[in-house]
């Protein structure tokens, strides 16, 4: 077991394997195998604990698939075909689960991008900006704005100079 | 974690949301949001965003350049700053090549940005501008263009920023081959159905040939054996290089496309055929390929084909249509979208050109 830190203090006991999502936390416990505690300055506890739920479903399926596919080997080639349906649809279960886990408000996806990316966590890091790009596609300049709530910062001759060149975008 | 801005995302995340924004619109509009997108934008190289079909004659439409987009379905027109030019889109990174009618000058043009770059005079005839390739090399320093007429073929190259262009030329054999400069080489079939001939630009010596691919499908008519449209890609594979035989009486559903990987095998390099291209999609214009890779972005379908040909529709004449081949099926599709031309395919970038 390995005790993660949040920012304000909260305590986090996970197994290993599912801190070990994480490069950075990979790195640190290749450098310093006794280390049991690890204080993240940049994710408060919030954040941790939805990073946490991602990690330990994704180590779980893996976990899944191995022992389904040990199942395989040991019980021969025969049943070989029943191993190969439950990986598939334990992928398929895992999408629909990303999708309906990443399924968050726009300042908890904003705190996750920058948590898997100082985390690095590969996985959730291209699901949170695969969600913010979802968001993003379809919409004009104006309806991007509005939805993350940013102000134009263009001055009137700028923004004027950036309507005439990118007349599409504001339609 | 304070109140969360997205107007101060970092940039190098920012990059990583507009990498999954494959569509040349979305692109457009998220760098028009603040500042801080702005510039986080600028930084890409735009290689992640798939090619638009440039259609230069949209009702004869002097003011606007006509970008049509397959994959979000959309067409749109962006305003040019200058009247009476001509415009080639090539592989150069987000520049078009903008030909002016009146004095003759020439300069690079990213339509997105509005940048333009100046480029030395060249004596062209400009109703030979349409077989004009220009090539933005990879370091964005010097420009390319080649020009296949009349078993010739001509390589002018100037520096950006440079003062003059120097040319090579020699000779290849009927008019029609695929051409592409790949890797600081030319490569060019000497026709549809001929060897490669593997050229050094700079000194227009013929490095060696590779012999014509040995496989190819089986015509509708034989006698027309050489008619079609032939072409080089540079893929994630490395050169592919793609045959479509061509009858006037086809449809477009019975189109077929002959596809040949470039293999170094001992030393020596073959034309090997492929049945697939894994998740790539290429784009074929009247000679130019553009091959990009889907990488699973936004569930677009890879191991296709788009590409343009002329129909006769009714009282308009030839027009242009768009059609996707499925390599796997080989079925077709039209897509429903005229154009006025067949279109030249024009990768977007708002990354520029430091000079």
């Amino acid at each position: 077991m390995i005790t993660l830190t949040s920012s304000d203090g909260v305590q986090f006991d996970v197994r290993e394997a599912v801190a070990k999502e994480s490069q950075i936390i990979r790195d640190m416990i290749q450098d310093d195998c006794v280390i049991t505690n690890i204080p993240l300055a940049n994710v408060n506890h919030k954040i941790l604990s939805i990073v946490l739920e991602y990690c330990q479903m994704h180590v779980d399926k893996t976990e899944m698939e191995v022992n389904a596919s040990k199942h395989q080997t040991t019980t021969g080639e025969g049943s070989s075909s029943v191993p190969v349906a439950l990986k598939v649809s334990s992928n398929k279960n895992l999408n629909d689960w990303d999708k309906e886990f990443i399924n968050v408000d726009l300042d908890t996806l904003y705190d996750l991008i920058l948590a898997a990316n100082y985390l690095n966590i590969s996985g959730l890091l291209n699901l949170t900006t695969q969600a913010a790009a979802d968001i993003i596609k379809g919409k004009t300049t104006e309806e991007i704005r509005a939805t993350f709530n940013i102000k134009n910062d263009f001055t009137p001759e700028e923004e004027a100079a950036i309507r005439k060149e990118n007349p599409w975008a504001f339609e | 974690m304070a109140n969360p801005d997205w107007a101060c995302f970092p940039p190098d995340l920012l990059l990583l949301i507009l990498k999954n924004l494959p569509s040349p619109s979305d692109f457009v509009s998220f760098h028009c949001v603040c500042k801080g997108w702005r510039s986080a934008a600028r930084q890409s190289d735009g290689s992640s965003s798939l090619p638009l079909l440039l259609d230069q004659h949209v009702f004869h439409d002097t003011r606007h350049l006509h970008f049509y987009s397959p994959f979000s379905i959309e067409s749109r027109s962006i305003r040019i700053p200058k009247v009476g030019t001509k415009w080639v889109a090539g592989l150069s990174q987000g520049y078009l090549i903008a030909f002016d009618k009146v004095d003759f000058s020439l300069s690079l043009f990213n339509p997105f940005t509005q940048h333009s770059i100046s480029l030395p005079p060249m004596a062209i005839e400009p109703f030979k501008l349409s077989s004009f390739r220009p090539y933005l090399l990879q370091n964005k320093e010097t420009v390319v263009i080649s020009h296949l007429n009349q078993r010739v073929l001509k390589l002018g190259c100037c520096k950006v920023g440079g003062q003059d262009w120097s040319f090579v030329s020699c000779k290849v054999g009927a008019n029609g081959g695929g051409n592409v400069y790949y890797q600081g080489i030319y490569y060019v079939n000497d026709s549809a159905e001929g060897p490669t001939m593997v050229i050094d630009p700079a000194t227009s010596d013929v490095l060696f040939t590779i012999s014509p691919p040995e496989e190819r499908i089986p015509h509708l008519n034989s006698w027309k054996n050489s008619k079609g449209f032939d072409y080089l890609v540079e893929s994630r594979m490395g050169l592919l290089r793609i045959f479509r035989p061509y009858d006037v009486f086809e449809s477009f559903k019975n189109c077929n496309f002959d596809i040949h990987q470039l293999v170094n095998k001992d030393g020596s390099f073959r034309w090997v055929k492929v049945g697939s291209i894994g998740d790539s999609i290429v784009f074929l214009d009247k000679f130019n390929g553009i091959c990009a890779s889907t990488d699973g972005v936004g569930g677009m379908r890879g191991n296709c084909i788009y590409f343009t040909k002329y129909r006769l529709d009714g009282i308009y004449g030839w027009r242009g249509i768009l059609c996707r081949y499925d390599i796997a099926s080989g079925d077709t599709v039209a897509l429903p979208h005229c154009l006025e031309t067949r279109g030249s395919w024009f990768v977007p970038s708002l990354a520029t050109i430091p000079y």
